[in-house]
């Protein structure tokens, strides 16, 4: 039927289209998939009450199920592609004249149609993870489908009663659709929300495991090996998917940085550094039983953040860039979040009992240990982020007072815990499992503790006159004695950054000198051979310290921040600025007119030291048709090594051609980017499947499956890398989104870090910085703070002048005085109790190991039942000889 | 008109495959018992014994490492590796354990083919039944000991692991053949 549409609609479409009910059709989609997932759960159950047949029939129920999602998904791409603008969905985020592609990247434009594309990639991952499951967890399967159907029930329903993107139009559809907002039509609309998505959807699997193996009480490390690869899948995608969100950030948007601790980006990161808590200690169960409990813990978690997050940026309930309209779904999402909840922790306590370790912990300084600090470190981190992203909520359910907390908050306590994570990570590959020495570690520790002190010296001595100076002169964020503490700390931040760098960089390279070492002398191999057998050998240690490398290499990217110089002027054409040693002369405005937008092009020239012209550069604006009141802003970025020029144009003016530039000079940014490959790299090696089950797999299916699963991971690789490596300068952005917001000219950098504390209090502008708000009132009190500065007045004394007329709700970082002293004080303290938590933790389960007999039977050597006795410790060497052997 | 044409396409494929999956699911679901499940379920419990045996052995395997590596001290390092071995020793000797029975039922099989065929008694010792359920086939413990030195070698040596001379191979011959099973995973792990 629909078919005989297709072939005919090219002349048809509209005296047929109301013939053909597509929205009907979608709606009906939709409830047939509520049906198939509840019978494909009644099945599952089945199964697992004692009648395994069910279980084929359960498994028959998820592929149909599945398929049913793709037939919702394709039938709204259907209505895309033919413009059917009775849907609503379809009117408001397409219109006549958009490209087919950009009609595919709609599908995940708007709030209705983004949750069924998080249906149809859960679906993905299900179908997925139950072909993968054939024959394998026999006994978890029937719960695992269970579990994921239930999650797909949920957004069957959300979609269907509260968010449902078939919805029509009382009235007669309208003519013509709006048209996706000008600033999701680039293509990181295409990779960068899919790609998050997929890390975030990915671990419903190994939370369908877990609860699985709660359900059957089978929580030896059964579950952590089957989760094992799912949740290794979603980290990365969630890993690349933040990466994207950087680069999308820091390349579209146009203001400037990459990162602006906005609760969509909190929300993602959330997911990302519980699930990283995981993947670390998931391998100490995996190895020695321990940890059990807690692996359960975090898996939940990790699970819960996803949902939470959604949670937090589609309920509207925190103002965000990439807020969506407010609706009504907060409330379900309320309700399947308190499901989770309580099943996760009734399950919990059911099953606590066999949630113990099978092991004690040898030693505080051991390798378990050390992922135990990590952990510690990973969750404060969270928490921090949580309790900080969700205060302006706790504080108006509380005291009914709102509040507004900047990227300045975050950025200066995260620095402090982001150092302590790297030193555990240079620290923590080095101690031995089991149990480890001071000595030894001293041993391992005096190459990387060389390296750091001379890049620590090199630092001290030729950082200024590099003009990366060693220490800073921050501004205090609070008058208080934490304000001094933090101030000392962010003046050697960049030395403390150099010399953990150096020595995590040298830790690594270490260990991989270290095993090839090993390796040259006991198979007399040559450097090259013996470093590939070693990561061959234990692809997961050494890809997880290639992924680590990559975090190091971004890390200096990030501390790059620092060094951040900015300045804004109005030029006429001829006119130069200069910013860190580069001029930037402005040459001439040019504009271009297409059918979707017109654009305005600012020719400009770099020149360097002697005027010779380096570069061209044109920083743009466009306007779309549809959407005149949006000018996007397109960033002109001239990215190298060390440093990334680049330049935003605020304004221009057609008759005078004057206009208002902001020149931006970021140090070792693409060293972000460049980590992010590398991660990305170490993450696949880590996941590539051994030649071994690859050849397994092949002898099952008759030689088919492993070539095609190796040119399907292959391909994947290409289309990441090709992604990756799409080159720079692409414009795009927005310029009117909420945070962002407005061009105000502001020469002094200093000014502009005191003006974005300051929140516009004239009612009407929806509390933007006074960085960024280019309102009348605005524009007298920064003359009015610009003329006390003069005066010599501090920036902690002005914001709290400013604090006391205007009330606490004027300043994007809480005071340290009072309730707000909590925004800190509560993660902190956790941060330091859970501290000696963690040790008092670790002590007592070595104590008990001390005092505990041996348990572990000696005398087993030579016993048998019948007849010869089995040696066992030649069996041993035999296998140990064959893993040895096994690729 | 291509790209509706391509997503109706999709749309029509989802469809075609849910109904043939809901249609066997029903199928299968009203048939009745089907018991190929059942050695599946064994099968996944032997998994789980191999997984920790491999657990085991990689555990031994990095601590032998770290050792090698300068990380572990040797008053540590001899108390952990005896420990992991008796462990190693257990699992290894839970997996004989499980393929037991299974071993049994295949001799009292072959016994029975053989006697339907004919032939008792002598070939029995000879050779293993094909449909042995286990890749991991027992090995019989029958060891060479080395013409020059008299260390105890592994059945199917061919140099000695301690001094290196050649060993005399005739000697071993049939227990080679017994030992089809491993070498075949060998290879495959190899490829």
């Amino acid at each position: 039927m629909l078919l005989v549409y297709s072939w005919t609609g090219h002349h048809l479409e509209n005296t047929f289209l109301p013939a053909l009910d597509i929205p009907f059709f979608g709606n009906l989609t939709l409830s047939l998939v509520l049906v198939s997932a509840a019978y494909a759960i009644a099945t599952a159950l089945g199964a697992a009450r004692g009648r395994p047949h069910l279980l084929k029939a359960a498994r028959a129920g998820a592929f149909a199920t599945c398929g049913l999602i793709l037939v919702a998904v394709a039938t709204l791409a259907y209505a895309f592609q033919s413009h059917d603008f009775r849907i609503i969905y379809v009117a408001r985020y397409s219109d006549r004249s958009m490209p087919w592609w950009y009609l595919i990247t709609s599908l995940w434009g708007g709030q209705d149609g983004s949750l069924l594309w998080w249906l149809f990639l859960l679906a993905g991952y299900t179908a997925a993870a139950v072909r993968w499951l054939k024959g394998r967890y026999i006994e978890l399967q029937p719960w695992i489908i269970v579990t994921l159907m239930t999650i797909m029930l949920f957004f069957g329903v959300l979609m269907l009663f509260a968010a449902n993107p078939f919805q029509t139009y009382v009235a007669s559809a309208p003519p013509d659709g709006e048209g996706l907002n000008p600033l999701l039509q680039n293509y990181w609309m295409a990779i960068h929300p899919p790609t998050l998505y997929l890390g975030f959807v990915g671990w419903s699997v190994p939370f369908a495991f877990v609860i699985a193996a709660l359900i059957t009480g089978r929580l030896d490390t059964e579950w952590v090996l089957g989760a094992r690869l799912w949740a290794m899948i979603a980290w990365t995608f969630l890993s690349v998917g933040l990466l994207l969100g950087l680069l999308w950030s820091y390349e579209e948007l146009g203001w400037g940085g990459y990162w602006a601790w906005d609760p969509v980006e909190n929300a993602s990161f959330m997911p990302w550094l519980v699930g990283t808590a995981y993947l670390h200690s998931a391998i100490v169960q995996e190895r020695y039983g321990m940890l059990k409990i807690w692996n359960v813990f975090l898996m939940i978690l990790t699970f819960f953040m996803t949902i939470f997050g959604t949670f937090l940026t589609r309920s509207g309930l925190i103002a965000s860039v990439h807020s969506f309209a407010r609706s009504d779904i907060g409330v379900y999402f309320v309700h399947f979040m308190f499901l989770i909840a309580i099943v996760s922790i009734l399950l919990v306590a059911w099953r606590f009992s066999k949630l113990r370790s099978e092991h004690r912990i040898e030693s505080l300084l051991s390798r378990e240990f050390m992922f135990l600090l990590n952990n510690w470190v990973l969750l404060g981190m969270m928490i921090f982020v949580l309790v900080t992203t969700t205060w302006p909520l706790i504080s108006d359910w509380i005291r009914g007072q709102e509040v507004t907390i900047g990227p300045g908050f975050y950025n200066e306590w995260m620095v402090p815990l982001g150092l302590i994570l790297l030193f555990l990570m240079g620290v923590g590959p080095l101690v031995s499992w089991r149990k480890a020495t001071g000595k030894k570690l001293g041993e391992a520790l005096r190459i990387p503790i060389v390296v750091a002190i001379a890049a620590m010296l090199f630092h001290l001595t030729a950082g200024s006159s590099m003009g990366y100076s060693a220490f800073l002169d921050p501004h205090e964020i609070y008058d208080t004695w934490t304000g001094q503490i933090l101030r000392a700390f962010h003046t050697v931040a960049p030395l403390c950054a150099t010399t953990t760098i150096a020595l995590v960089f040298g830790t690594i390279v270490q260990e991989f000198l270290r095993g090839a070492g090993v390796r040259m002398r006991s198979k007399k191999e040559g450097f090259f051979t013996a470093l590939g057998h070693l990561i061959k050998r234990a692809r997961r240690r050494y890809g997880g310290y290639i992924v680590h490398l990559g975090i190091v290499v971004m890390y200096f990217g990030f501390t790059g921040a620092v060094y951040d110089t900015e300045r804004e002027a109005a030029l006429r054409p001829g006119e130069s600025m200069e910013v860190r040693g580069h001029t930037v002369r402005y040459d001439e405005p040019v504009m271009t007119n297409d059918p979707n937008k017109r654009a305005i092009y600012t020719r400009m020239t770099l020149l360097n030291e002697f005027g010779e012209a380096v570069d061209q550069i044109s920083p743009a604006k466009f306007i779309y048709r549809t959407h005149p009141e949006m000018p996007t802003t397109e960033v002109a970025i001239r990215s190298r090594p060390h440093e990334d020029i680049y330049v935003i144009m605020s304004t221009v003016d057609p008759q005078t051609r004057r206009g208002t530039f902001r020149i931006v000079v970021r140090p070792f940014v693409m060293w972000i980017w460049i980590g992010g490959m590398i991660l990305l790299l170490g993450a696949l090696v880590s996941m590539w499947p051994s030649s071994k089950s690859l050849a397994k797999r092949a002898a099952r299916s008759k030689k088919k499956d492993g070539a095609s699963a190796a040119a399907k991971a292959g391909a994947a690789v290409l289309l990441l890398l090709g992604l990756m490596s799409s080159g720079q300068v692409f414009a795009q952005g927005d310029s009117s989104s909420s945070l962002h917001a407005g061009t105000v000219v502001i020469e002094d950098p200093e000014e502009r870090h005191l003006f974005g504390q300051l929140l516009c209090q004239c009612g009407d502008c929806a509390r933007l910085p006074l960085d960024t708000c280019d309102c009348s009132w605005a524009d007298d009190v920064r003359a009015d703070i610009r003329a006390q500065l003069a005066d010599g007045a501090t920036h902690v004394e002005l914001v709290t002048a400013f604090r006391e007329q205007y009330g606490p709700a004027a300043i994007s970082i809480p005071a340290d005085e009072g309730f707000d002293r909590a925004l800190w004080a509560i993660p902190i303290s956790l941060f330091v109790v859970t501290a000696f938590g963690v040790v008092f933790v670790g002590r007592r389960w070595r104590k008990r190991q001390l005092s505990a007999p041996e348990s572990e039977p000696e005398s087993d050597q030579g016993d048998e039942s019948d007849g010869a006795p089995i040696d066992y410790d030649a069996r041993l060497e035999d296998e140990l000889r064959r893993l040895e052997n096994e690729l | 008109m291509t790209h509706p044409l391509f997503f109706a396409a999709l749309v029509l494929i989802g469809l075609v495959s849910a109904v043939y999956f809901l249609w066997s699911s029903l199928e299968v679901a009203f048939r009745g018992a089907d018991a190929a499940v059942l050695p599946a379920a064994r099968a996944d419990s032997r998994r789980t014994l191999e997984a920790r045996k491999n657990t085991v052995l990689s555990n031994l395997k990095d601590l032998q490492f770290d050792h090698a590596a300068g990380k572990l001290s040797e008053e540590d390092f001899e108390p952990l590796e005896k420990k992991l071995r008796a462990e190693a020793r257990r699992v290894l000797r839970l997996l004989d354990e499980d393929v037991k029975p299974f071993r049994a039922l295949a001799e009292a099989r072959l016994a029975a083919h053989l006697e339907g065929l004919g032939h008792e008694g002598e070939r029995q010792a000879a050779s293993e039944p094909p449909d042995e359920p286990t890749s991991e086939a027992v090995k019989p413990d029958v060891r060479t000991a080395c013409a020059a030195c008299g260390t105890d070698n592994e059945a199917d040596a061919v140099f000695c692991k301690k001094c290196g001379e050649p060993i005399d191979t005739s000697s071993t011959a049939t227990e080679n053949d017994d030992d089809g099973e491993s070498d075949v995973s060998v290879e495959e792990a190899d490829s």
